[in-house]
């Protein structure tokens, strides 16, 4: 099997994956917040990115959890914008099209998405501090602010995607000018 | 661009269809008419020394240097 065809077909799979992920996001995140109240302690200190006590989330009302949800979309929406042009790219790839101006373009808009979620993130993670707590009497109020190696890590790999769009589009050129040289 | 391809020029001098062209220098249609319709942005010498040689010419006779500047502004 040739490197073509190996690309094709691991583009395909990676397109139904990233699919299924798309449809599965917006999914996972509605039933974490409908059933937050009974999940175990570990899981909910290790999927919330914020520094509220636990014992601050115990019995959270429905308005609460509805907040949190909504404030919880402003990066779940970035990071389905990503897979939804990781879907793009592949289906290109699926098409044997590499070096496109179109192929560049998803690449290159997939990197800005990974450096508006590095913000995203940190904006999230304070406003989620205070949906959580907004029930509390005053005085017991929280606001958390925090940067972890997971948003450091997201904003280098969009630094990384822009500069690899910007090589890719250097291999676009190189091409086209292949193509147009009789 | 500042440099012409007079191909369909040449092909009419020498009654020649570019078809029969491309099948003689063994390129497709496609490339022989993305260079006569001034799409190419490079030509290999072995393409003009083929083009010259079937169609009894000087590379000159299908490259021409027109500037643009200067035509614009007469």
């Amino acid at each position: 099997m040739d490197t073509a065809h190996r690309v094709q077909r691991l583009s395909r799979i990676l397109r139904i994956l990233f699919t299924i992920v798309l449809i599965t996001i917006p999914v996972i995140q509605i039933l974490f917040w409908m059933f937050f109240n009974r999940l175990p302690e570990e899981i909910v200190t290790r999927s919330l990115p914020i520094m509220v006590p636990i014992a601050a989330l115990q019995d959270l009302p429905l308005s609460s959890r509805l907040l949190a949800l909504g404030v919880n979309f402003i990066s779940t929406a970035v990071v389905m914008a990503c897979v939804y042009y990781l879907i793009r790219l592949f289906m290109l790839y699926e098409k044997e099209q590499i070096f496109t101006a179109e192929n560049v373009g998803c690449l290159r808009v997939l990197g800005r998405l990974l450096i508006v979620l590095f913000f995203a993130d940190i904006v999230e993670s304070s406003l989620l501090s205070v949906a959580l707590t907004l029930h509390n009497p005053p005085g017991q109020r929280m606001i958390t602010f925090g940067l972890s190696s997971d948003e450091m890590t997201t904003l280098l790999f969009g630094i990384v995607v822009v500069l690899i769009a910007w090589v890719m589009d250097e291999g676009r050129k190189l091409q086209e000018e292949q193509q147009l040289t009789v | 661009m500042a440099i012409v391809i007079n191909l369909d020029v040449m092909l009419a001098r020498r009654k020649m269809r570019s078809n029969e062209l491309a099948r003689l220098m063994d390129i497709s249609e496609q490339n022989l008419s993305i260079l006569k319709t001034g799409k190419a942005k490079a030509i290999r010498l072995s393409t003009l020394d083929a083009i010259c040689r079937h169609l009894g010419c000087q590379p000159g006779d299908i490259l021409e240097y027109v500037d643009d500047e200067r035509e614009d502004s007469a």
